[in-house]
């Protein structure tokens, strides 16, 4: 599977992981969809989001960040801040992706009963793109 | 499938904002301007209206009167609106500069992203093998946001053509009608187009009036015999009101005394021989109630009272007042009625002198309530009466299922059906302020000679009211007041003359309630005045205020033959049913009294 707009996070190296999600948070002006897990439905997201992260609408750039091992998100969630969607109600268990704004807060969730094509991905940016 | 349909509308309903209307209609202002009508649809009385069809709101309601919808119209107006703004949205896309420049073109760029995308993903279920869904997934597939827009704009043109088709095969036909509703009735008008009647009337109501109406002739010299009768019969007018006062409240004095007496005290006096502690219990209630009483009486006696001194002008504090009593006559029955409980629940020692006791405190205080109550009622129906004359049009509700096409509006397919029509209000016959006009748009289909699915799919009121600066010239009976002095030969300090008002207003299309009741105005006031008393008319020329259709007016203005400066109240007639030549004593006031 190739990824050009993905950061792929280590799923062995916690502190690797960690330092690559805290970059990307400090990094200013990004739109972020995080996609939870590595079943065949996350791995059709991440491709999705791939390829939609390819678009900066206005020059806000886009990134997709693949989180296969789901119990990082526990470690990487202190640096997102709830927006429309609260930080403690994220459980990667029953998401697939969720979008983070340009001011890190988390402002939309693809739930896991949806099959993740280019359009459900293309929402998950649009909602996420705001401060 | 056509389940799945059902459910997939009713979720798009819910996350799609309402649709348009398939018509608009438009207001040519004076400088040509066209302006949409909204809400509270107020046009102009002499207006020329545009009336817009959207033809495509009109083919997704015709397809889904046949049952031939592939997709929701809420759906497709959505593509249709994005592909509309598609311009705009890549401009937004594209978009460099500054930040802030940018996020501005990034929430638009969301705002039109989300309508587009919301409806799709929510329903992903059941569109996701529609010729849409997929032709929007695979566009998206790629960087370019333009082939989003054309694989919609694509398939929307397929479903219109295809739409198009399955209707002009079809039997169905559009109806559009307009009526005017005046206080003479409701009757269907001509909408070029849509049906063969004829134009009404060639009717317009003046801006500016510069000569007197007969109508207002006439009031004028009503005005002049009223102010002759009042100023003769100002006592009996008087008695009149008094007496009708006192029928009502005359007896108060006497029922509140056997109250006290007859009731409280024989209560009080059968306590003193029950336990302490029962006595202890009621005497605090017991004691208020009194009291309360008595200040009731009090109050009732000072009404009563100063209804021996009263005068035509102080009607409206002798109505406030009763309106007090009747709000105290309450508080006591409530009073009553917990005294009643109380007697009912304790004193089970003497149940026969408790409920005898009690029954009675509650008649008589239900007597005295009702009492005041019927009084104050016939007070607000006289205020009622007041304020419905301020509506002059008293116009029949119209509704939608009243609103019949006559046989002469056409049934109209769709390929027929104009995208626009006009309707020049001036060619409706006469009709006045507050008068309504009333559109309604049906669909249906003609099935082996038998319509049927006959749907409404437009019904709209429209009120008219003259808009911008207009004037009106009212015969007005005017309660002049000398600024320093009086009149001559009289103590009175008011004198009844009778006047014209010619009072320029401003109509807005903004405000019902301005238009309709309150519709303020300025301007001259020119009176017949005889402040010497030597019966030879005396002109008097002053500025007016006017109010609630010129009913209620108020000024200040100078006799030009005495050199006096006067205030003024008037009124315009006829008010309250009084212009009539002499005032009439009810039979049960007692002539002469």
């Amino acid at each position: 599977m190739t990824l050009n707009n993905t950061i792929t996070l280590s799923s062995t190296d916690s502190a690797q992981a960690e330092q690559a999600f805290k970059s990307l948070m400090q990094e200013k002006d990004v739109i972020t969809v995080l996609v939870f897990g590595n079943t065949a439905v996350s791995q059709q997201a991440i491709q999705s989001a791939d390829v939609r992260a390819g678009s900066a609408p206005a020059g806000f750039k886009r990134k997709a960040v693949w989180m296969q091992n789901t119990s990082q998100w526990d470690t990487l969630k202190k640096y997102v801040k709830s927006g429309s969607i609260a930080v403690s109600s994220v459980d990667p268990a029953k998401l697939t992706a969720i979008g983070i704004s340009l001011s890190d807060k988390i402002d939309s969730e693809v739930p896991n009963t949806k099959t993740p094509d280019f359009i459900v991905m293309e929402l998950a940016f649009v909602q996420a793109s705001q401060e | 499938m056509k389940k799945l349909f059902t459910l997939l509308l009713v979720g798009l309903v819910c996350v799609v904002q309402s649709r348009a209307q398939v018509i608009t209609i438009k207001e040519q202002k004076s400088n040509n301007e066209k302006v949409e009508v909204k809400s509270p649809y107020i046009v102009d009385i002499n207006a020329t209206l545009q009336i817009e069809l959207d033809k495509q709101i009109l083919l997704d309601s015709l397809i889904e009167m046949l049952g031939q919808q592939e997709y929701p119209a809420e759906l497709l107006d959505v593509i249709n609106n994005t592909v509309r703004q598609q311009q705009k949205i890549m401009r937004d896309i594209m978009m460099t500069g500054n930040r802030k420049t940018r996020l501005a073109s990034l929430a638009s760029f969301r705002s039109a992203m989300l309508a587009l995308l919301t409806p799709l993903v929510q329903n992903q279920k059941t569109l996701e093998n529609t010729p849409i869904y997929q032709a929007a997934n695979t566009a998206l597939g790629t960087n370019d946001y333009s082939k989003l827009f054309e694989a919609l704009n694509n398939e929307y043109k397929k479903v219109n053509q295809e739409y198009l088709q399955k209707v002009n095969q079809s039997t169905a036909y559009m109806t559009l009608g307009a009526w005017i509703n005046t206080s003479s009735g409701q009757t269907q008008i001509h909408l070029n187009g849509f049906d063969s009647l004829k134009n009404g009337e060639f009717y317009e109501v003046k801006r500016i009036m510069t000569s007197v109406p007969q109508s207002e002739i006439d009031a004028y010299n009503q005005a002049q015999n009223l102010a002759d009768s009042l100023q003769t019969n100002a006592d009996t007018l008087v008695h009149i009101m008094k007496t009708r006062f006192l029928t009502g409240v005359g007896d108060l004095e006497s029922k509140i005394d056997t109250i006290i007496q007859g009731g409280v005290s024989d209560f009080e006096a059968r306590l003193d021989s029950v336990a302490n502690s029962i006595r202890s219990k009621f005497s605090t209630p017991v004691n208020t109630f009194k009291q309360n009483l008595n200040d009731f009486k009090t109050e009732a006696i000072k009404v009563v009272d100063e209804v021996k001194d009263f005068t035509i002008g102080e009607t409206l504090i002798l109505y406030n007042q009763t309106r007090e009593l009747i709000t105290q006559a309450d508080t006591l029955e409530a009073e009553a009625k917990r005294l009643y409980a109380m007697v009912k629940t304790e004193i089970q020692a003497a149940p026969g002198i408790a409920t005898s006791l009690a029954s009675q405190l509650t008649a008589d205080i239900f007597s005295v309530g009702n009492q005041l109550e019927a009084l104050g009622k016939t007070y607000l129906v006289e205020l009622e009466n007041t304020l419905n004359m301020f509506d002059q049009n008293k116009l029949t509700e119209f509704s939608e299922s009243a609103a019949q096409f006559s046989a002469s509006s056409y049934k109209l397919p769709y390929n027929s059906i104009p995208s626009e029509t006009e309707l020049d209000l001036r060619y409706t016959g006469e009709r006045k302020a507050g008068d309504e006009i009333y559109f309604k748009a049906q669909i249906g289909r003609d099935s082996a000679g038998v319509q049927t699915d006959k749907q409404n799919i437009y019904w709209q009121k429209l009120t008219m009211f003259q808009v911008g600066i207009h004037n009106s010239i009212r015969a007005t009976l005017i309660f002049a007041n000398v600024v320093n002095g009086g009149f001559a030969n009289s103590d009175s300090d008011y004198q009844l003359n009778p006047s014209y008002s010619v009072v320029f207003k401003l109509g807005t299309r903004k405000g019902m309630f301005y238009n309709k009741y309150l519709t303020p105005g300025l301007g001259l006031n020119i009176a017949t005045l005889d402040f010497d008393n030597d019966n030879k008319p005396e002109i008097g020329l002053g500025i007016t205020t006017s109010f609630f259709q010129d009913y209620v007016q108020a000024g200040y203005g100078r006799n030009m033959t005495t050199d006096d400066n006067y205030w003024f109240f008037g009124l315009r007639l006829p008010l309250f049913g009084w212009a009539t030549g002499s005032v009439t004593l009810p039979q049960s006031a007692g002539a002469g009294n």
